[in-house]
């Protein structure tokens, strides 16, 4: 039963990866698809928004499954992961990672959740975010989207305070309705999504 | 700020200036090239992007696609809204308290102003940053505060470019629609007291990026609007393209919502429809870059004040008018009586200058409605001549 779960599963990340991709590209913002983790590590450190070879993660990211697998294969990529502190520390920092609870084919976004102020200041002072996430997180439709924002929401410890659906960078069209990239947050968004996170 | 009020002579040379009466600003709106030749372009092009969107997603996805399905689900879900209040604000406010949310329900704008002012008294708050919040437009609460020594900051790009110039925003969505770069430059540099590109808006926009910064880390309170009050789970929705919404309302230690009791909403999947409206409605977006979603303070010693506002809302809705269409609305002003600060007649003449800008969305026709009667309809209304809606009118 979990397997065949599991394949559907797979069909159905096979189906959503492009329609997330195009969705994405259209408001400006990059969508790679990987097998491992160790791919993903590439994509990141070898990217243009990584030539200072450091990048700003939430506090504990490494407990995180996710972090736990990713943070050690970028620090043997000789890449320095910083902790994100107080908002003035974190911003204009060149580069930033968060991990997602889910994507959104229809409008290309990715749904962030996190309730401390210094693991979302990542996603919203750093230049480039990166956010990383398992394929089978991304769902069709904002209806999908509605059933978990219910459930994130719900009273008791582990509701959300404070959700975002991040969709492309920062943007304004406010001068002349000529479009400018990263008025107030990141100029650029780089979405990872990886096939076999196990 | 001591940059604001240093550009006072900007303020007789500005034509949309708001101590002006209407009739004056009209006959500049009227002489005003700059602004006819922004809003010519501006009126077809914007109507061609939104078909655009719009059928692209109706290919994908089917007829309920269709913005007439949309828009017609999205009016039941508001109509209910509207219907029902009591019940649904009921819910809003029990949930938005039990995740830790204060609310505090102003029955006019001066209650408004007068709540928000005691908070940052209390606090010694006397810098404010502001994402785009049209009800406080309507209550006039910069000006409430500056007159008290608060410093309210606009940080959404335009309401700041506007803001600087001593000026209304001239559409909700885009509020120096009527603005050049050359003339953005110029309030810039008058502003900020150095020579600002009059050319290149890359450069402004990078200008503004700094100056906002320093302003997002100092400030006490942060003050945000809301596009929806989603019911079931106490959650403010709230929409923004710059990112600014969400430093607004995480940075400073106190965010306050204001918000009129018409954004409230049923459900997550009614603000879904909403979602999938409104930007494609407002800048022909499928989606903005920012929606956020505030289910009371996110951290410990974070305090979140949502600001209910009717301010005239309750006595429209009892209106049996106000379920009607707006031209039919519009047609038949209200008695004087129900108008008490209104500085201008809503008359049929004056709708059809407003017609070009209330096509533009649902939600503006909406809002047109709710301001009726309101000081802010005048503020809100931007010269447009009379005869360019046909002469930009596409052939098809």
């Amino acid at each position: 039963m979990e397997a065949f779960h599991q394949i559907i599963s797979n069909m159905l990340t096979h189906n959503l990866f492009p329609r997330f991709q195009q969705k994405l590209s259209a408001a400006g913002g990059e969508a790679h698809t990987v097998d491992t983790f160790d791919q993903a590590a590439d994509t990141i450190a070898t990217h243009a928004a990584l030539s200072a070879k450091s990048i700003v993660v939430p506090p504990h990211f490494d407990e995180r499954p996710l972090g736990a697998h990713l943070l050690p294969l970028l620090r043997v990529r000789g890449i320095a992961i910083i902790e994100a502190g107080e908002p003035a520390s974190v911003a204009d920092a060149p580069a930033g990672l968060t991990c997602a609870e889910l994507a959104i084919a229809e409008t290309g976004s990715v749904l962030l959740a996190e309730n401390a102020l210094a693991a979302r200041v990542v996603s919203m002072l750093t230049l480039t975010h990166f956010v990383v996430l398992a394929a089978d997180k991304i769902v069709p439709m904002l209806d999908d989207a509605a059933n978990v924002l219910q459930q994130l929401t719900r009273e008791g410890p582990d509701q959300r305070h404070y959700i975002s659906f991040v969709t492309g960078p920062s943007r304004t069209a406010d001068i002349e309705r000529t479009l400018t990239i990263g008025v107030q947050g990141p100029k650029a968004l780089c979405v990872i999504v990886v096939n076999k996170p196990s | 700020m001591t940059d604001i009020q240093r550009v006072p002579e900007l303020e007789t040379a500005n034509p949309t200036n708001e101590n002006q009466p209407f009739e004056v600003r009209l006959e500049h709106g009227l002489a005003d090239d700059n602004m006819h030749r922004a809003l010519e372009r501006f009126a077809p092009s914007w109507r061609e992007s939104r078909a655009n969107v719009l059928s692209l997603e109706a290919a994908d996805y089917g007829d309920d696609y269709t913005f007439q399905h949309l828009r017609s689900q999205l009016r039941a879900a508001k109509d209910n809204a509207i219907d029902h209040q009591p019940e649904v604000l009921a819910q809003f406010k029990a949930q938005a308290q039990a995740a830790g949310a204060i609310i505090y329900e102003a029955r006019t704008a001066e209650d408004a102003n007068a709540y928000i002012y005691n908070l940052c008294q209390q606090k010694g708050i006397d810098l404010v940053v502001k994402s785009k919040t049209m009800v406080s437009e309507e209550t006039e609460l910069n000006h409430y505060l500056e007159a008290r020594g608060i410093t309210p900051v606009e940080t959404d790009l335009g309401e700041w470019v506007a803001q600087l110039a001593h000026e209304r925003p001239s559409h909700m969505v885009m509020p120096i629609i009527h603005k050049t770069r050359q003339q953005v430059g110029s309030v810039l540099s008058q502003a900020l007291g150095r020579e600002i590109s009059r050319e290149d808006v890359a450069e402004q926009v990078a200008v503004i990026r700094v100056e906002h910064r320093k302003s997002f880390l100092n400030a006490g309170m942060g003050i945000s609007g809301a596009n929806a009050l989603i019911a079931e789970s106490g959650t403010v929705m709230m929409l923004t393209n710059e990112g600014n919404g969400r430093l607004v309302t995480s940075l400073p230690p106190v965010h306050v919502v204001m918000a009129g009791y018409d954004k409230l909403i049923g459900t997550f999947a009614e603000a879904m429809t909403q979602l999938r409206l409104l930007a494609r409605s407002a800048t022909a977006q499928p989606i903005t870059s920012y929606t956020t979603f505030l289910t009371g303070p996110a951290t410990p010693g974070k305090e979140m004040h949502i600001v209910l506002v009717d301010n005239g809302r309750s006595e429209m809705r009892a209106d049996p008018r106000s379920k009607m269409p707006c031209a039919v609305f519009a047609a038949r002003p209200a008695p004087t009586s129900a108008r008490p600060t209104s500085r201008l007649a809503v008359t049929p003449s004056v709708i059809s200058i407003v017609a070009p800008l209330a096509w533009l969305s649902r939600p503006s026709i909406m809002a047109l409605k709710l301001m009726q009667g309101h000081k802010a309809c005048a503020s809100v209304v931007m010269p447009v001549k009379l005869s360019a809606p046909s002469k930009s009118r596409s052939p098809a």
